[in-house]
């Protein structure tokens, strides 16, 4: 719809053709974009305002109505301070760091599909493609150590490094258990084929939505697997030497594969897009029918959220894990706990159809 | 579409080249890793503007990020005090490596050049129109259609390759439970 129009703009003004395509890929790259900047906003303030609740407390509610702008009045504040170098770090490399964490999300966001076939980038296998570039961060985290020239924050991004790459296997394979039942690594066509709540894959892969869950808090870095960049009880982690805009970016970056990882696990076991109810009350009436997909984000980003919430949930109720249990927890629990998954999926494909 | 792909596919060949010879003659070791990491990555996104998505993750993957990460590792963690140019000095090893770098040239060219050619029966024109081919290429890009291959087709290289890897479980098993004893 859009790219007819664009494309009618283009002959109105007879401006040449070719370049239709790429105003469109920018088009879709700039509406990501606000997608992004917007959910992280709202994330932030929900995750203080949810906390709070949580814990019995207030939360933010000065700036604005209820508190509202807050984010963005810490957003300026993070904006004008000092952007500080160490001396001794690398510049190029301490620069680079941040905008290597940061990139990939960018396509992460591209490739979930929030509507039907409304996914920035479509691809027949998606979902390997996201779990792939996801991974791509790290190098950004193992960047952002080296170039501080600190031992603090190279330990700090030697333990995020770790606990991700061991994290990264079991979530993997869990996500595999998906691939298995719907025969696709598409992430579009693992949408549709859970239309309605009965045909969610949370029934029968129960486990991998645990194991799922469990992996993205570690590769999060999020409670109980926060010890990376445990405020209380460590010099912070990667980012200690980062100020200003640049620890902005990695905290921009965490929060938006907050969501990302949390649209992942609503696409993957929740139905994604798709209604509950296996129709869409858009559907019913004959002028919104085109635009149905309107329902379909509203119904991906009801179920991010509720992920969302469930994360944050678990982050104000469970204490911190050690750094010995942390590790066996990945190798010798969740590893054979999603081979096992894995193995019971295919046996009740193979039996069941 | 095809104006914008064959643009990208350019502009990421481009970087590879640049990225691989800057690899070689950055002053730090460190740089020299992570622009070959970005030359990886890059090779990645050149499957990726072919349609051949699931090669182009799966290198994203093993060498965007499992590789690099090693690399990054191994050379971060001791290379504080490394040499600033590992092979630059030696002018036996630069004569050498010129060579080779010509006669793989020279392979590659004669490899490549019939296939390119439009008018030879070559293995790219069989496949017709270039939507064809994308739309060929599409079909083998499915989880199904991979699945099938390898534990059909290919069934005998890829256990072969599960016993390369169970070689290495067992090896790093025996590198890390072995030193229980010395302590």
């Amino acid at each position: 719809m859009i790219k007819a129009l664009i494309a009618k703009l283009f002959s109105y003004f007879s401006l040449p053709h070719i370049l239709v395509g790429f105003v469109w890929v920018v088009f879709k790259f700039a509406v990501i974009a606000a997608i992004m900047v917007v959910v992280v906003l709202m994330l932030v303030l929900m995750e203080r305002r949810v906390l709070a609740v949580l814990t019995i407390r207030k939360g933010p509610n000065r700036v604005g109505p209820n508190g509202l702008l807050q984010t963005i009045a810490d957003a300026i504040k993070l904006l004008f301070k000092e952007d500080i170098v160490p001396t001794g770090a690398d510049r190029v490399l301490f620069t680079l760091a941040p905008v290597l964490f940061f990139a990939p999300v960018l396509v992460v966001y591209g490739l979930i599909p929030f509507a039907e076939g409304r996914a920035g980038i479509d691809s027949s296998c998606s979902l390997l493609l996201l779990l792939a570039v996801s991974s791509v961060g790290i190098l950004g985290l193992v960047s952002a150590g080296w170039a501080s020239n600190n031992k603090y924050s190279m330990l700090g991004s030697m333990r995020s490094v770790a606990q991700g790459i061991s994290y990264e296997l079991p979530l993997v394979i869990a996500a595999l258990g998906v691939v298995l039942l719907s025969g696709s690594m598409s992430l579009n066509e693992i949408v549709l084929a859970q239309k309605n709540i009965l045909d969610w894959y949370i029934l029968p892969s129960g486990i991998g939505f645990f194991i799922f869950l469990t992996c993205t808090l570690a590769e999060l870095n999020r409670c109980p697997f926060d010890l990376p960049e445990a405020e209380s009880e460590l010099v912070g982690g990667y980012n200690t030497e980062y100020s200003g805009m640049k620890f902005a970016l990695f905290f921009l970056a965490e929060y938006a594969l907050l969501f990302a990882y949390s649209a992942v696990i609503a696409t993957l076991f929740f139905g994604g897009y798709t209604s509950p109810f296996g129709v869409y009350a858009m559907g019913f009436i004959p002028y919104l029918k085109k635009i149905v997909f309107v329902e379909q984000f509203f119904w991906l980003m009801l179920k991010t959220f509720v992920i969302v919430y469930l994360i944050m949930w678990i982050r104000a109720t469970l204490p911190r894990l050690r750094a010995d249990q942390l590790m066996s927890f990945s190798w010798k629990f969740l590893l054979p706990l999603s081979f096992l998954n894995l193995i019971l999926l295919a046996l009740l494909k193979y039996y069941l159809g | 579409m095809e104006f914008l792909n064959s643009a990208v596919f350019l502009i990421f060949a481009a970087m590879i080249i640049f990225s691989s010879v800057f690899a070689v003659f950055a002053h730090k070791i460190e740089y020299s890793v992570l622009s070959a990491v970005v030359c990886f990555l890059s090779v990645g996104a050149l499957f990726l503007t072919l349609s051949a998505d699931f090669i182009g993750a799966s290198q994203i993957m093993i060498y965007g990020v499992g590789v690099s990460i090693l690399l990054a590792f191994a050379i971060m963690f001791t290379g504080k005090d490394s040499p600033k140019s590992l092979y630059l000095t030696n002018p036996l090893r630069v004569f050498l490596g010129f060579v080779l770098v010509l006669t793989f040239l020279s392979v590659l060219i004669f490899f490549i050049s019939p296939v390119l050619d439009p008018k030879s029966d070559g293995a790219f024109s069989s496949y017709g129109s270039f939507a064809a081919q994308i739309e060929s290429i599409r079909q083998i890009g499915t989880a199904k259609f991979i699945g099938r291959r390898i534990f059909c087709d290919y069934v005998l290289p890829f256990e072969l390759l599960s016993l390369l890897l169970l070689a290495g479980i067992v090896g790093v098993g025996y590198l890390a439970g072995g030193s229980k004893k010395d302590v």
